[in-house]
């Protein structure tokens, strides 16, 4: 066994991905769609697969998927197909999933997605996946292990929950990717309103399929990589397989076909409990549906046909909201802002509408306001942990700030101190604090004149400099001015002043 | 020769095996006829059927051939058992398998090509729409009732599926049953 070149060998990355389906009912059946609910108070004598019931397709569902599927560019089937998948466990009561194996709703997607590049991460890079299908499928319910008693609690509240299954190409090669493209998925769905797209409640699963190989070679062994829940953990999942598969193949071994589970604390991935082998599914149509047919326009449905028994595309492609890509590109148009500062502004949980809310309180020009709110703002939300929901300092109160400094108030260093200061003090305005701490630039000008002159008056050798061509050295001035005056002194005026005096 | 033969299948290649096939409605003829099956040896047979049509009476005559008794291996046994949950390695269990290949190979005589398999009697039916309104669940207790086993409104399960035993074991165990 000849071990591999490490340099030669890279990451090749597929994501299968269940988004949870953003309805009041389930996709077979009447019962609610809740999550926390008391175990089994939301299941149905269908989803619990009692015999003489039969499933009755959720028209929401058909609409969430087709939204879906033209968000992410694909074909929409006119004709799709129900099959069953049977395996056995006991929190699938029926002993089978009903899916869309054959023939599924929608084929041949692309996710556009960019991720931040280039050597101070400022570039915003395009890439994109190809979506092999989506499928509608049947959600399974719930296992709690109690190992302590050797058995499992079974709660079928989840039980028959419509997913739309993503199944996405390899074309992806290392963690990074990964997890932008699931960020970008999940701003899709949420602009949809598809899917809630939350990771760490189970209502967008990610799986991955991870294989190496020296580019041009035939794909490797992928093994599955189960157990992820949220996009950090993703990406460090995907990095420690592609390393870990790289260092089997280095010392001569062989990259196992199987299913493992990352583990957050150690950040490995572990394999999981043997599935027995290859599972065989035996795939069967769904003797109990017939085809779904979702129409192209008004003008090819059937005469006769009730409007709520019919889900056309064109109507549905005419109601679809403003997708975060088209979002980016408006913003930079209306506003004049850099492509990535637009991303970074889409990228964060209402950093739009808090940016919008503060321009519509300040004169100050959109590109001057960006950089307050995707650094000053989103750097302190950041290093607590807080979502923009959470931020002490509200738009109108950041807007006061900045006006203040506009008009010349106080002087940029100072109003990052008074930010910092709104910032802890929560509730406290920007005039509010200025005023206490006497932050106010000094624009009095005797009393600028009487600071200039005794700074000149303590370094003549300075002004000596200064006056025989050296006009740098004017800038020590200027500091040893603005620490006498705290940073409070406006810059411009203090800069004439000086000159005047050393000239 | 007096008789010309159909592919049914496309792995049918030639005939190699010499079989009598009864007479035809109208008259007798009997015609031998050699088949070869594609499956390598030990593999399990797939049954070559084919239809011959008579040249000198144009009524077809059905063979089915039969190179021997078919070798299902044994990995393939353990499998199905497993599916089925059904033990049937005995000599009449196999038997009766084999058989039942053969009948369903029958399947293979009709030409079905152009045309789109038929999977559900309802292909022609619209298939209805619910809309999104919450008109059932809220029946815990009901539910609950029918499991001998809950806990705190929980159905209880073994802690995993419980895995047949192995092949051996299993021979093991049935050493003394009526099997």
């Amino acid at each position: 066994m000849i071990p591999c070149a490490p340099q030669q060998l890279v990451g090749v990355v597929g994501l299968e991905i269940h988004a949870q389906i953003n309805s009041k009912t389930k996709l077979f059946s009447g019962s609610q769609v809740r999550f926390s609910d008391p175990p089994n108070s939301l299941v149905s004598f269908f989803d619990g697969s009692l015999p003489g019931t039969l499933p009755v397709l959720n028209r929401r569902c058909v609409e969430a998927a087709v939204m879906t599927a033209l968000a992410l560019n694909c074909t929409i089937n006119r004709k799709s197909l129900f099959d069953r998948k049977h395996y056995f466990y006991a929190d699938l009561p029926a002993g089978y999933q009903i899916t869309q194996q054959r023939r599924p709703i929608a084929v041949d997607g692309i996710l556009t997605y960019s991720l931040l590049g280039g050597k101070k991460r400022n570039q915003v890079i395009r890439k994109t996946a190809n979506i092999t299908q989506i499928q509608l499928e049947q959600d399974s319910g719930k296992s709690l292990h109690d190992d302590v008693r050797s058995q499992t609690l079974i709660d079928l509240n989840r039980a028959g929950v419509g997913l739309m299954e993503l199944v996405m190409e390899p074309d992806m090669s290392c963690g990074e990717e990964a997890a932008a493209a699931v960020r970008e998925l999940q701003l899709i769905l949420q602009a949809l309103g598809t899917c809630q797209g939350n990771m760490s409640e189970g209502q967008l699963r990610v799986d991955a399929n991870v294989s190496v190989h020296t580019p041009g070679e035939p794909l490797g062994t992928r093994t599955e990589v189960k157990n992820i829940n949220s996009t950090r953990y993703l990406a460090r999942a995907i990095d420690y397989e592609i390393q870990r598969q790289i260092k089997v193949l280095q010392r001569g071994g062989k990259v196992q076909n199987e299913t493992r589970a990352y583990d957050s604390k150690s950040g490995e991935t572990i394999p999981m409990r043997d599935k027995e082998g290859l599972q065989d599914y035996r795939f069967m149509p769904e003797p109990n549906l017939p085809p779904l047919i979702v129409y192209e326009e008004n003008a090819s449905l059937p005469t006769g046909i009730d409007a709520c028994q019919a889900v056309v595309v064109q109507q549905i492609r005419e109601g679809l909201p403003e997708l975060p890509g088209v979002k980016r590109d408006r913003l930079v148009q209306t506003y004049g802002i850099l492509p990535e500062h637009s991303f970074t502004l889409v990228n964060e949980d209402g950093l739009v509408e808090y940016f919008e809310a503060v321009l519509k309180a300040t004169k100050k020009e959109p590109r001057k306001v960006i950089g307050w709110v995707t650094n000053e703002l989103l750097g302190h939300l950041k290093q607590q942990d807080m979502s923009v929901s959470q931020s002490p300092v509200s738009p109108p109160a950041l807007a006061e700030l900045l006006e203040l400094q506009e008009s010349g108030h106080i002087s940029s260093s100072v109003a990052k101190q008074v930010f910092q200061e709104m910032w802890r003090s929560s509730g406290s305005t920007a005039s509010k604090i200025i005023q206490e701490q006497d932050l106010g630039l000094v624009s009095d000008t005797a009393q600028l004149h009487s600071i200039c002159q005794k700074v000149v008056d303590s370094h003549p050798d300075e002004v000596d400099a200064i006056r025989n061509g050296n006009k740098k050295v004017l800038n020590k001035l200027m500091g040893l001015v603005q620490k006498e005056t705290k940073g409070r002194a406006d810059p411009v005026l203090v800069r004439e002043i000086l000159q005047e005096k050393t000239s | 020769m007096p008789w010309l033969v159909t592919e049914k299948h496309p792995a049918f290649v030639e005939p190699v095996d010499e079989r009598r096939i009864p007479g035809g409605p109208h008259h007798s003829c009997s015609v031998s006829v050699q088949l070869r099956t594609t499956q390598p040896k030990g593999a399990f047979e797939v049954i070559e059927c084919c239809v011959l049509v008579c040249s000198l009476c144009a009524s077809p005559h059905m063979v089915v051939s039969a190179t021997g008794p078919a070798q299902i291996p044994a990995d393939l046994v353990d499998k199905l058992e497993r599916l089925a949950l059904v033990d049937f390695r005995t000599k009449q269990g196999l038997g009766c398998l084999e058989k039942a290949i053969r009948f369903a190979d029958q399947l293979h005589v009709v030409d079905t090509s152009g045309i789109e398999p038929m999977d559900s009697v309802l292909e022609d039916r619209a298939l209805y729409l619910r809309s999104d309104a919450v008109t059932e669940g809220d029946c815990a207790e009901e539910l609950l009732q029918l499991s001998k086993n809950t806990v705190e409104e929980y159905f209880v399960a073994p802690p995993g599926n419980i895995p047949l035993p192995k092949r051996e074991e299993r021979a093991a165990i049935l050493k003394h049953s009526e099997f």
